[in-house]
């Protein structure tokens, strides 16, 4: 089972839209989690048609993010980003990118891609958004 | 044994002995309904040619002395300045075009290399490929308002990179990049420079930039600049900001078919020699000295790109490029006579950015929007009446 984060608007319909989408896409949700920052929606999904999911948000225009990328949450202030990426270089796991997904008024969603996910992972335990 | 049963064969028997056998058939025409389906793309690129306000094409030009090249399979492979085997090229016509850019950017007399390449973002792949040979262990800092293929780049080349915040202008936020850098100060910064970004038209200082490298005594750094648009605007207007070598740029891209106009994507990548020659050294390995990114490459876009030059001349483009500038200052205050929050990055920016238009005027424009704006860019055959209909088709949606 794989997970996808999916960007919304910050809107109760946005939950209903995506999962009619995939449902229409013949994928079946597994379990979602959902959760609002500042003005951005954000579904943590499990689903069984993993490719067929990411191609029907996508054609949709929505940002799904898949989980070859860690999401974090900093806070939306100059160099926050450099320090993620130092903790994590410092202990030994290599950053490959690091991209802004949304900013928000205090926040901004970032996407991470790194060699040990799972090291990363729990380095960052305390902005990671998706399990 | 073989033979034998070969020309056992009825087909090949009259092959091999018919005096006049074609080697290949003779192409069929067209039908009648293929010559329909042409027709009806020709009408419908003549169409949208006038509508097409937010791509920025120069869509006015007539290249037809060039036409009778393309019955040669011309081929510009390998690097324009040490010669091919293969005759059909242009890489006489190549060198002078790049020459040309090189002038009007301001490289360093005798340390400047470049080739035309098939657009921007192969001049932006080859700046970054530099940057990376020099620094392999460097990272890459971007702004979020930079082009989305620089992303595709950065995976294909497998470079580390950390986006940077965007102001709401458009520019780098030049205290997250220092923050970045500061904290980052043992990695070689490779500064990818938005010089005129694509939906703002906004162009990232590098007095900033170098200020900040310097300050922080940072000892090795690479710049490259995305120039696609503006790196043929900035040479023909005055008080230019800095946007190229003499400013600290390490390598450049600008694109060949938007501002000067040419129906085939090209564009040019200049690099400095010195770094040029250092890489090749390091690829030598492979048997090559060509640091070219294609094998095969397109010898009618240096031909089309040097043709423009000549006819245009410097005092063409500069008032193809004031005509631009004219327009689109026109077009600001139109926009914002209907109550439209028009702007531009400055005074020399041909981009202008509004909030985005409701969806019948998306419909009947061609328009890129991004996220809730979108913009047109005043180049030919764009004209004040041109501006006048959308401005009129905007605010009417609107009420």
């Amino acid at each position: 089972m794989k997970q996808i984060t999916v960007l919304t608007r910050k809107d109760p319909a946005e939950l209903i839209r995506v999962a009619t989408l995939l449902g229409d896409a013949g994928v079946n949700i597994e379990s979602m989690d959902a959760e609002n920052i500042e003005e951005t929606g954000l579904m943590v999904l499990s689903v069984d048609r993993y490719d067929e999911a990411v191609r029907a948000l996508a054609s949709h225009g929505l940002r799904a993010v898949t989980q070859d990328a860690l999401v974090i949450r900093i806070a939306d202030k100059p160099g926050a980003l450099a320090v993620v990426s130092r903790k994590l270089s410092d202990a030994g796991v290599d950053v490959r990118s690091m991209h802004i997904l949304r900013r928000d008024a205090s926040e901004s969603l970032v996407t991470l891609v790194v060699t040990d996910q799972d090291k990363a992972r729990a380095i960052l335990a305390d902005v990671v958004v998706r399990n | 044994m073989q033979w034998k049963l070969l020309m056992a064969s009825p087909a090949l028997t009259a092959f091999a002995f018919s005096p006049r056998a074609p080697i290949f058939r003779q192409p069929m025409p067209l039908t009648a309904a293929d010559h329909a389906r042409l027709d009806a793309l020709h009408a419908q690129f003549a169409a949208s040619r006038p509508l097409s306000i937010g791509y920025p094409c120069n869509q006015e030009f007539d290249y037809s002395a060039l036409f009778r090249f393309l019955e040669f399979a011309a081929n510009n492979v390998g690097d324009p300045f040490s010669g091919s085997n293969y005759r059909l090229n242009t890489h006489e016509f190549e060198r002078e075009v790049v020459a040309e850019f090189a002038r009007h950017a301001r490289a360093p007399e005798g340390d400047w290399w470049g080739y035309v390449t098939n657009g921007g973002t192969e001049g932006n792949m080859y700046g970054l490929y530099v940057a990376r040979e020099l620094h392999p262990d460097g990272m890459v800092y971007f702004s979020e308002d930079t082009h989305y293929s620089v992303a595709k780049i950065l995976r294909l080349q497998h470079m580390r990179n950390i986006m940077i915040k965007g102001q709401p202008n458009g520019q780098l936020d030049y205290d997250d990049l220092r923050e970045t850098l500061r904290i980052h100060r043992d990695v070689p910064p490779i500064i990818f420079a938005n010089i005129g970004t694509t939906m703002k038209g906004s162009i990232d200082d590098l007095k900033i930039i170098r200020g900040i490298l310097d300050d922080l005594a940072i000892p090795e750094s690479y710049i490259h600049a995305d120039a696609a648009l503006s790196g043929m605007i900035l040479p023909f207007v005055e008080s230019a900001p800095p946007w190229s070598f003499p400013d600290g740029v390490d390598s450049l891209s600008i694109s060949g078919h938007k501002l000067l106009g040419c129906p085939l994507p090209c564009g040019i990548a200049l690099a400095r020699k010195r770094n040029v020659d250092r890489i090749a050294r390091s690829v030598e390995y492979v048997g090559a000295l060509d640091t070219t990114i294609s094998g095969s490459r397109n010898a009618i876009t240096p031909l089309m790109l040097w043709h423009r030059l000549r006819t245009l001349g410097d005092d063409g483009i500069r008032e193809l490029v004031q005509r631009c500038i004219h327009l689109a200052g026109y077009a600001v205050e139109k926009l914002r006579a209907h109550d439209i929050d028009a702007w531009r990055h400055d005074a020399h920016s041909i981009t202008v950015v509004f909030p985005r238009p409701p969806e019948p005027v998306m419909r009947k424009w061609v328009i890129a929007p991004k996220k809730k704006i979108a913009h047109l860019i005043t180049l030919p055959p764009m004209t004040e009446e041109t501006i006048d209909r959308f401005a009129a088709d905007f605010a009417a949606s609107m009420s």
